[in-house]
């Protein structure tokens, strides 16, 4: 299935738009860290694992697409490895926090400090990778889009 | 590069092979004792599971070649997306848990349960939705709380046992709990464990207005059960070398008796308002101290004549996969665990036996029981379930598919949410 350039870039923006809601009402759960506002934290995650779906495909798309012996080909499927490995690490340093906040009193800042890197940097991932393929869409060296 | 791509590849089968672990500890709940224990933790940890496996897969389809590998390229997308579906499992029953608990209340307390709590309660306090994706993921937002840790109940010489307290931070006079007593017995296969077990819940019913003593009682001498559980850790002062489970309730019974003359004062706790809660052989040792408090004129009055404070008012118990009957417990454990070997013609089995002690008089109570328990199978809590059924006492036994044991410890899991849910709604609704 070909991807046309209007496609790709409406995809990316909402990439970009969900990524950086997720990221917002994200901190915002860090920061009040109350469990009174349910119905939004239901909403940022809602949010939040779509967004993090949908940057686990643009990699997938982009793979696909990228001319890899391009030079902005091979820069953005680099950091597509880099995406796929950091959500790795970051999935580890959400279990950690979930594993030391039910079992260890007082919590441990270390790992709160951990979660939040890792959900603004999935955050990053997603934008980066979304700005980079609008950026490049006009570029027929570096996607393959109709 | 090409030995890189070579690692990855490896890593890639490895987190594969994991996966095909996981997939049958979350449908058996593991059958050999390693994987029992490993399910613990595992299956209240699934979800950050789903976007490892989408990565891997993704990962993975990146290092084939689709073109000159293609069946090997489909085989990968196929298994990897299969695996990253089972992991959303507990994600995607929890619907089914939802409806499980609301027909439990529905069936003990009518169709218009939740309108019996006042809609301010409701709206300041309790949980909005039995669910929110983002504490699923980010983790659990810890109430705040005050702890006072290690206060000393009970020293024989050979036995210590201390307790700790949580209470509401400043002394608000409308929190639902009302100060109401949560005593809180801990699990460990009644050979080992300690207080802290349940932390989230109990800073959360703290903040709540709940004065919550987490107490330590004597451990039963099982050297083989100390290390099959050792992560679960346990007080050596609390270990004696002929405790039983009978010793067990009387130290919980001793503590009852200094709440009523001290603790209650000190710490300005309503002992007209007591729940009972308790995981595993805590949720065992829940059922006898809540069925057994009014059993000093029962067939068992032997076992229980004096045993407990007579000036408590148990509004309800609550217990988390609890063991049931003591003789099939004692069959696997050994005559230590009642002083006594499993076929003897003795009736201490059945005195310490849940639903034995069942009777019209007793309190409600709210059960959590995962489907997947292999360490308390299910049918140990269905058996309580039909005894209070007979009696005609209230009983919400709430069942989560694709859950094992203990696994509403890591409270923000599907599992943990739910049932924190319906636990507030339930102390609340046995206050009034």
């Amino acid at each position: 299935m070909k991807i046309t350039k209007l496609q790709l870039k409406y995809f990316c923006l909402i990439v970009i738009v969900l990524n950086l809601v997720s990221a917002i009402l994200g901190v915002l759960y860090y920061a009040l860290s109350t469990t009174t506002l349910f119905w939004l934290w239901n909403l940022q995650g809602i949010i939040m694992f779509i967004s993090w779906i949908l940057n686990s495909l643009l990699v997938f798309i982009n793979d696909r697409i990228l001319m890899k012996s391009d030079n902005m080909g091979k820069k953005i499927n680099l950091l597509s490895y880099g995406f796929l490995a950091f959500i790795i690490f970051a999935m580890f340093f959400f279990t950690i926090h979930s594993l030391t906040t039910s079992f260890i009193d007082p919590p441990m800042i270390i790992t709160y400090v951990l979660a939040f890197l890792a959900l603004i940097g999935i955050a990053i991932f997603g934008i980066l990778l979304a700005y980079l393929d609008i950026r490049n869409l006009e570029n027929r060296g570096v996607l393959k889009v109709e | 590069m090409r030995i890189v791509k070579i690692v990855l590849r490896i890593f890639c089968i490895a987190i594969f092979i994991f996966g095909f672990y996981l997939t049958y500890i979350l449908f058996t709940g593991g059958f050999d004792s390693f994987s029992m224990l490993i399910a613990v933790i595992v299956q209240q940890i699934l979800v950050y599971q789903i976007f490892i496996f989408l990565a891997t897969t993704i990962l993975f389809l990146k290092l084939i070649n689709k073109e000159r590998r293609r069946k090997i390229y489909y085989a990968v997308a196929i298994t990897g997306l299969s695996l990253t579906i089972i992991m959303s499992l507990p994600l995607i029953v929890t619907p089914i848990s939802i409806s499980n608990a609301n027909s439990e209340f529905i069936a003990a307390y009518g169709e218009n349960w939740e309108a019996q709590i006042p809609e301010e309660v409701k709206k300041n306090y309790f949980l909005t939705s039995p669910f929110a994706f983002g504490a699923a993921f980010l983790g659990w937002p810890l109430a705040e709380c005050l702890v006072e840790k290690d206060i000393e109940y009970y020293n024989d010489g050979e036995i210590r046992l201390l307790f700790d307290v949580y209470m509401p931070k400043e002394p608000t006079p409308n929190l639902p709990g009302n100060r109401s007593i949560i005593i809180m017995i801990h699990g460990g296969g009644w050979a080992t464990g300690d207080r802290g077990q349940g932390l989230p819940i109990m800073k959360y019913l703290a903040a709540q207005g709940y004065i919550i003593f987490d107490i330590q009682y004597g451990l039963i001498d099982i050297p083989e059960l100390k290390e099959y559980f050792a992560l679960a850790g346990y007080d050596e002062h609390n270990v004696g070398e002929n405790v039983t489970v009978v010793d067990q309730v009387q130290h919980i019974g001793n503590f009852t008796k200094k709440l009523s003359s001290e603790y209650a004062s000190t710490y300005n706790a309503n002992l007209n308002s007591v729940f009972i809660m308790g995981g595993s052989a805590g949720g065992h040792l829940t059922g006898v101290v809540g069925f057994g408090y009014n059993e000093g004129e029962g067939i068992y009055a032997e076992y229980f004549n004096n045993t407990f404070a007579n000036n408590l008012t148990i509004k309800a118990i609550v217990p988390l996969y609890p063991a049931n009957s003591m003789r099939e417990v004692a069959e696997g454990l050994g005559e230590k665990l009642l002083g006594v070997p499993y076929n003897s013609s003795s009736n201490v089995f059945e005195a310490f036996t849940p639903s034995e002690l069942v009777d019209a008089n007793d309190p409600p109570a709210l059960i959590f029981q995962g489907m997947s328990d292999t360490f308390v199978r299910p049918y140990m809590s269905a058996e309580i379930e039909t005894a209070m059924d007979a009696a005609g006492v209230k009983c919400c036994r709430i069942l989560f598919p694709f859950a094992g044991h203990a696994n509403e410890m890591v409270l923000n899991n599907p599992h943990g949410q739910v049932w924190l849910y319906y636990l507030e709604r339930f102390l609340y609704l046995n206050q009034l």
